[in-house]
């Protein structure tokens, strides 16, 4: 299928609003782009509620990257066709069960702005225009070239320069200022007005990686003091493996963004094989001023708003990919963005929201922010939980029984930790959660899941008597988590 | 306007390959990487630039003429996109 005009995309936004009025929202953004067109969002939720998590994926911020926005108008009709049709989401070999969709839409609220960048998409298409035009089409003032790239206007070290130019004509011109074109802006009002977003993707063509934090320097765990807002280091930044500087981030984070950026790679390669890369942004080229790193870098600005677990994305091995490969793409596009979804969502929350009171669901959330990611055996076991979310909830969903007991065993253990841990574990929690785990382990043989449902049962023996911290101390003494395994490591989001 | 090619940039490390800023070139970020000791790059440029990196010591591959990947004329409909997508 060729690629959808702007006028189609925005067709299709009003169409799927009209269509499926149940589940999906128009949501009008407050600025037109710089040449006056109209710019809207999408919500999909069957819903609502303070406990729902939102997600946030951006399409079309650079012009030419063709396939994107396509995608996200495709992934948002393929859910809509899974929801109200009660059928499958068949991705290649990659498939997401209707349960599955049904859970995601009834527990998420999920918000898609297929199309950033308006102008820059229609100059890409009109036959007097530039197919490989990226920026915007901002009229700069004092100079003769046009445009603004997006990805490099967004208040994260714009004054740095790092992997930027002042200059209007070069490609990765960032703008007089932080937040100086009106496209960047929409997505900042994304992100303010919609508090509950907990993780965003921005869909950027091309090269086959998955992206996460930071862009700008190496990464490190260990010294807080080296951040991106300390002046002391201005100048420094900007040179990976020179050690000079490396912009901090706490472990579980990284940890949750290598999980979670795992689980993505492993649902593209689902639909054909192509295995993307997953990375830290700057690798071998430093950025700053982009959407991933801004969102993420929020609550650090600000600690009172959400912490935003932001990626980048670039799809395919081409900007404007022919027919058949924009097809395998736009599916490789919706399972790792369904994945992510998943990823996103709390298992507890989300199977047990209606029956557990808000207490106890808070002291759950604790228990995994404050103890379990603060183990190495626990952040291993949250980050196999991330991994196997989706074939878990499906398990659930599926299994009215299994799903009580669950409920069952989350509420008792919530009691456990709501009075800060001092509780020890009586034997016979342990022993129902056991019959549990093999029960849920049924037929699941030598798979991932089952080894690690296996791997569950075997370290409940850790807990009996015992709090669930000491439990998780006693299993730590008896199989050491290595230190050089960040990809084994990672918490869910937060709260 | 210069026609343009897509092109593959070899560079002898990362230094280097970092130092391809300086040439105000669209570069394309993203498809930077190192294995072993090929650092490379893809970008977007003319023959001009082309020879402005080989005398700089760059080794550039050209791979395409821009024509040859530009499909941003192959638009759907609204209509069309939605027979596709069995909404109508």
């Amino acid at each position: 299928m060729p690629y959808l005009s702007t006028a189609a995309i925005q067709g299709a936004m009003q169409h799927l609003a009209t269509t499926y009025p149940a589940l999906v929202q128009l949501v009008p953004l407050p600025e037109p782009s710089v040449e006056g067109r109209a710019i809207n969002a999408l919500k999909l939720a069957n819903g609502s509620g303070p406990n729902r998590r939102g997600v946030l994926f951006l399409g079309g911020v650079h012009a030419r990257e063709l396939v994107n926005p396509d995608a996200l108008i495709a992934l948002a009709t393929r859910i809509c066709q899974s929801y109200t049709g009660n059928t499958d989401i068949v991705l290649g070999g990659k498939t997401y069960p209707a349960t599955t969709v049904k859970l995601l839409v009834d527990t998420m609220d999920v918000f898609m702005l297929p199309l950033v960048n308006p102008d820059g998409r229609t100059y890409v298409q009109a036959p007097s225009g530039y197919p490989w035009w990226r920026k915007n089409r901002r009229v700069n003032a004092g100079s003769s070239c046009l445009g603004v790239d997006l990805n490099r206007n967004f208040e994260f070290l714009h004054a740095s320069g790092i992997g930027t130019s002042a200059d209007p004509c070069i490609d990765v011109f960032k703008g007089p200022a932080a937040f100086s074109e009106p496209e960047t802006r929409n997505v900042r009002w994304m992100l303010d007005t919609f508090t509950n977003i907990r993780g965003m993707v921005d869909v950027h063509s091309y090269a086959e990686l998955v992206l996460h934090p930071w862009g700008d320097d190496d990464t490190q765990t260990t010294d807080p003091a080296q951040n991106f807002q300390n002046p002391a280091f201005d100048g420094l930044r900007g040179n990976p493996g020179d050690g000079a500087y490396r912009e901090y981030m706490e472990a579980p984070d990284r940890d949750w963004f290598i999980s979670a950026g795992n689980a993505m790679r492993d649902a593209i390669a689902a639909v054909r094989g192509h295995s993307y890369t997953v990375e830290p942004a700057v690798l071998l080229y430093p950025t700053s001023g982009t959407s991933k790193d801004y969102s993420y870098a929020r609550h650090i600005v600000d600690t009172g708003k959400a912490k935003v677990f932001a990626y980048t994305l670039e799809t395919g091995q081409e900007f404007q990919p022919p027919d058949a490969e924009a097809a395998q793409i736009i599916h490789e596009v919706c399972a790792g963005l369904t994945q992510f979804c998943l990823s996103l969502l709390c298992l507890a929350e989300s199977v047990a929201a209606d029956a557990l009171t808000d207490a106890e669901l808070d002291g759950l959330r604790g228990f995994r922010d404050d103890v379990l990611a603060r183990s190495p055996v626990g952040r291993r076991y949250l980050a196999r939980l991330v991994r196997h979310t989706p074939e878990l909830l499906d398990a659930l969903a599926a299994d009215e029984a299994l799903r009580g007991r669950f409920v069952g065993l989350l509420r008792e253990a919530g009691a456990l930790v709501s009075d800060g841990d001092r509780e020890t574990v009586p034997e016979d929690l342990t022993g129902r959660a056991d019959l549990f785990l093999r029960d849920l382990g049924k037929g699941r043989g030598n798979s991932a899941l089952g080894r690690l449902l296996r791997q569950l049962r075997s370290d409940l023996k850790a807990f009996p008597e015992r709090t669930i911290r000491q439990g998780l101390q006693e299993l730590e003494r008896e199989r050491p988590v290595p230190r050089a395994e960040p990809a084994g490591a990672g918490t869910p989001s937060p709260r | 306007m210069e026609p343009k090619y897509f092109v593959t940039i070899h560079a002898a490390d990362a230094r280097a390959l970092r130092e391809l800023a300086g040439f105000a070139l669209d570069l394309f970020q993203a498809t930077a990487s190192a294995r072993e000791q090929d650092h490379r790059i893809e970008g977007l440029i003319t023959l001009p630039d082309v020879s402005r990196l080989v005398a700089a010591g760059y080794r550039v591959t050209v791979e395409a003429p821009e024509a040859a990947r530009a499909r941003a004329q192959e638009t759907a409909s609204l209509g069309e996109w939605l027979a596709d997508m069995g909404e109508e």
